[in-house]
């Protein structure tokens, strides 16, 4: 087993070992972007490790020397002059004849909301506003399962049975519609803040969350305040998730 | 030795499959899972009633009556199997999702509670059908198929290319009055029962339980025509459309012609678009009838052209009670810019309308433009030729205008990434206004002429990794 | 011992062959027939409908007859059975689907097999709609010019073809004797036990009705029903 001992090895088994953890081992897959920012920093460190010392610097490169100068190493050093460059040409070749793809649809996903909304012509403070039907403990199943009712009529189309993003309308749209089951939604987000992008809806977004191509309905057309408290109450129940508190200074 | 552990096997083999005898879901256990999961559509008593119910179409299903479509036995019983199934792969085409996101057990579970709403139809035993031998695909068992199609007259449901248009369309019901279409057949990945060999060729076999279809099995003229039929509705499209996100629009030299059925368009790449209601404004659209737009399109010096086939089982130009006439539009910014800047998707608004070509039964070819969802207003003059042709369920339309637009027309130019939505309307089913199928935006690109740096690059490239390479060699052996 | 077996045997289907004829005898002296007329007085229900296929086989119109009156306001189609008697001898039930109709439009039959006729040389489907007997819902195409299914269990069952959704037929499963009335209204059931029976006329439409009757064994007895209106 001389041969795990060997620097150069070494450090070629973390390299690959941490290319496939970074390729296969997220889900979602990582972009490429970020797998090649991620590999240059595993390389950095993998060359800084073995150039700890001199000895260790010098079982890294003996192998890399020996296939450049000792005979009998002649094949494998053919084959390197020769396949490196026809592996580059072909990188090459795949970067120059891609063919042009879709502009990425850059948006801001929770952008800040306005402090206060019109919601059928009153005004409504956003900030700091708490869910109403909250208050009355005895009242919380009959809420969500009138709030249940009222997202198989309304959402269930995109955001899906299972409340998962996955509606069969989903895979037509994009932006795709929300994943309430992701802790990156609804349970980073302020049950007011729901409230605001439910009511207010594609068009209600600013600019830099390109409401033009969002087709989330402005709710407040056809939901009352108390059907959109509910309906928030059931996302929550359902998905088991919690609501975000407003922080203490408010 | 051999024998012990032969008899090892065999009693692994028991032991393994001792289990599917028996219930293998809790039916009390299944009752929690269904109230939380199932219950919005199916209702609390099992009838298909639930709050969400009279939105779907297919409607959800009754348990009460305990007849299941999809199953893979001779007699009504489905296994426990292929209620599983259903459950864990959900029903393509329909709003019944696939659950595998439940533990495995509450999927048992919920087969054994949804046994307990008609316990009387579970008494008979399920009885597995026997399919013949599956017989592999070829010229041969494509015509044999085709011959069989046409003996068991398939297309009086389905239509002669099984775009789901035959005459017999219109009566179709399901066991509860509510009308049931007929599956296309040209588009599998819609299949209720899954879209497999074995799926389809079960399907023929024992048809689909509380629907007009019937069971074949001892109605072809040999048993291994079920696999025949297979083998030629799998050739009736593809298994799946590969969705496209970016429209390309293909330079040409020859003249585009204006008749869709040219065989000039069979030479451009199709994009597929899926289609999705519109639920946003009243009347909503939640179970749209046109699903997927095939977009040719191509560009020369003065004119570009837009080749859209979708599929419609009827020819509808409209009664304008019931029956509105069929429509398509693509939908474009008024002017182009590099600005990702858009025009409200949904047909635009006051502020900012947007551009229309327009196809209508009846009425042709037009541009026209609108200011929010409806609000179509038709442009003066005649810049858009083009025509449309029918033939067994499908559409296949040109709109042809030229590239140079003016006040309120967009100017196509090579590469820039233009915007563009679709809509459609299916008005024999009732389809007109915001009663519609349609998409958000998309990008299409007019292609500009490729260069040629895909030649050049890459040789220099190796050339020049070759060159360094041996360079190295050479020094370290010099320094050697 | 192999002898004495067959001995055995062939005795047994002797006396029970023996036992056959005697009941039957005794059926047929203590049995009468009886000669029901329904009659309705409201007006015939008739649906038509335009047929856009198949038509060289269906013609161009489409006649549902929802209530069938012939002269003297028989009522046609009608089941008349007598639920208090046992053991029918009814002949095998056949059905015939002939200028897409079902022919005859109501069935009458003891459990057992249904022929079923195709002589239209296109595609239809047998649909039946059932709850004691498995429904089927099979396909019959031109070239399966007959099929046979089983009905073990009395009941009353409606029979469509999706194809030609205005074909539809009933197959009357009665465990004793019955028969349906002609285009006339006139119903002759046969092998009625002697005595006191109760009738009962049943109408896809109208529903149910039952009447009483003295039969007289060896005799035709006349009874006369008038269905109501639903």
């Amino acid at each position: 087993m001389s041969f795990l001992r060997s620097r150069f090895l070494q450090a070629v088994v973390v390299f690959v070992g941490a290319f496939v953890v970074l390729r296969f081992g997220i889900r979602p897959p990582a972009p490429w972007s970020v797998i090649t920012l991620y590999m240059a920093i595993v390389a950095m460190a993998l060359l800084i490790f073995v150039s700890s010392d001199r000895d260790s610097w010098a079982s890294f490169v003996r192998p890399i020397w020996a296939t450049l100068t000792e005979p009998r190493y002649r094949i494998v050093r053919a084959v390197v002059v020769v396949g490196l460059p026809l592996l580059l040409g072909y990188y090459a070749y795949t970067q120059a004849a891609a063919r042009p793809q879709a502009p990425p649809e850059l948006r801001a996903v929770h952008p800040a909301p306005p402090d206060s909304i019109q919601f059928r012509g009153k005004d409504f403070n956003i900030s700091g506003a708490e869910n109403p039907l909250r208050k009355d403990p005895d009242a919380f199943a009959r809420h969500v399962a009138a709030g249940g009712a009222i997202y198989v009529r309304n959402c269930m189309f995109c955001h899906g049975d299972n409340l998962d993003g996955q509606g069969h309308f989903a895979h037509g749209f994009n932006p795709p519609p929300a994943n309430f089951q992701d802790p990156g939604t609804i349970a980073m987000l302020q049950e007011a803040y729901l409230f605001w992008r439910i009511a207010k809806g594609g068009p209600g977004l600013p600019k830099e969350s390109t409401p033009w191509n969002s087709v989330m309905p402005a709710w407040e057309d056809r939901l009352t305040e108390e059907q959109i408290w509910q309906v928030i109450m059931y996302l929550y129940a359902a998905t088991g998730q919690q609501p975000r508190r407003w922080e203490a200074t408010h | 030795m051999r024998a012990a552990i032969g008899v090892l096997l065999v009693l692994m083999l028991v032991g393994a499959a001792a289990p599917a005898g028996a219930q293998r879901g809790d039916a009390a256990a299944g009752k929690g899972v269904y109230d939380a999961r199932c219950a919005l559509c199916h209702g609390e008593t099992g009838d298909g009633n639930g709050p969400g119910a009279e939105l779907l179409s297919p409607r959800p299903r009754d348990f009460t009556k305990g007849l299941y479509k999809i199953r893979s036995t001779a007699n009504r019983t489905p296994t426990d199997e292929d209620i599983f199934r259903v459950i864990t792969e959900g029903m393509p085409g329909t709003s019944m999702p696939a659950w595998a996101v439940l533990p495995e057990q509450d999927r048992w579970n919920l087969v054994a509670y949804l046994k307990t709403f008609a316990p009387e139809m579970f008494k008979e035993a399920p009885k597995k059908v026997e399919l013949p031998p599956d017989v592999a695909s070829s010229d041969e068992s494509l015509a044999r198929g085709k011959e069989m199609f046409e003996a068991i007259e398939c297309h009086k449901c389905h239509g002669v290319q099984g775009r789901a248009d035959g005459p017999s369309r219109p009566e179709l019901q399901d066991e509860w009055g509510h009308f049931v279409p007929p599956a296309n057949l040209a588009q599998r990945w819609t299949f209720r029962g899954g879209a497999s060999r074995t799926d389809i060729a079960t399907r023929i076999a024992v048809g689909v339980l509380g629907t007009p279809m019937p069971a074949f099995l001892d109605a072809v003229e040999k048993p291994e025509d079920v696999w025949h039929l297979t083998n030629y509705i799998l050739s009736l499209g593809p298994g799946r459309p590969a969705y496209a996100t970016l429209v390309t629009v293909a330079r040409v030299d020859e003249a585009i012609p204006e008749d869709p059925a040219a065989e000039f368009w069979e030479k451009v790449t199709p994009s597929a678009i899926p289609l999705m209601g519109q639920v946003i404004v009243d009347p909503r659209n939640f179970n749209p009838s046109i699903t997927l737009v095939s977009v040719r399109a191509v560009y020369d010096d003065t004119a570009i052209a837009f080749h859209l086939t979708w599929d419609d089982p009827t020819e509808t130009k409209g009664d304008g009670k019931q029956t509105f006439p069929d429509a398509i539009a693509l939908q474009f910014p008024p002017t182009l810019t590099t600005s990702t800047e858009r025009p409200y998707f949904l047909m635009g608004d006051g502020s900012e309308p947007v551009y229309l070509l327009r196809w209508e039964q009846g009425k042709g070819v037009m541009a026209a433009t609108a200011s929010g969802p409806g609000k179509v207003a038709p442009l003066e003059g005649a810049e858009v030729a083009g025509a449309a042709v029918f033939e067994h369920g499908r559409y296949r339309l040109v709109i042809k205008r030229a590239l140079a637009g003016g006040e309120g027309r967009p100017t196509f130019q090579p590469a820039l990434f233009t915007p563009v939505a679709f809509q459609a309307w299916d008005g024999g089913a009732g389809e007109t206004g915001t009663k519609m199928s349609l998409t958000s935006w998309y990008y299409l690109r007019l292609e500009e002429a490729r260069s040629n740096r895909r030649f050049v690059i890459p040789p220099v490239v190796t050339l020049v990794t070759l060159a360094a390479m041996v360079v190295v060699v050479r020094a370290a052996n010099r320094a050697r | 011992m192999r002898k004495a077996l067959t001995t055995i045997t062939a005795v047994a289907l002797l006396s029970g062959a023996a036992a056959w004829t005697l009941v039957a005898r005794a059926d047929a002296q203590g049995g009468g027939t009886v000669e029901v007329t329904v009659k309705y007085n409201g007006k015939p229900q008739v649906d038509k409908i335009k047929v856009n296929k198949d038509t060289q086989q269906c013609g161009t119109e489409a006649v549902i007859e929802k209530v069938a009156v012939g002269d003297n306001k028989g009522l046609a189609n009608a089941v008349v059975s007598v639920p208090g008697a046992k053991g029918g001898k009814l002949a095998k039930g056949v059905i015939d689907q002939k200028g897409c109709k079902f022919v005859p439009h109501v069935v009458v039959m003891n459990p057992g097999e249904l022929e079923i006729k195709n002589s239209d040389g296109i595609l239809h489907n047998i649909h039946t709609y059932s709850t004691a007997n498995a429904p089927i819902n099979k396909a019959q195409p031109k070239f399966k010019k007959t099929m046979t299914e089983k009905f073990d269990k009395p009941e009353v069952i409606k029979v469509t073809c999706d194809v030609h959704s205005w074909m539809l037929g009933w197959v009357a499963v009665t465990p004793g004797p019955a028969a349906a009335t002609d285009e006339n209204g006139v119903a002759k059931i046969e092998n009625v036990p002697a005595g006191k029976q109760k009738i009962e006329v049943w109408h896809e439409t109208l529903g149910k009705q039952t009447a009483e009757v003295d039969v007289k064994p060896g005799q035709v007895t006349k009874v006369a029903v008038e269905m109501k209106g639903k």
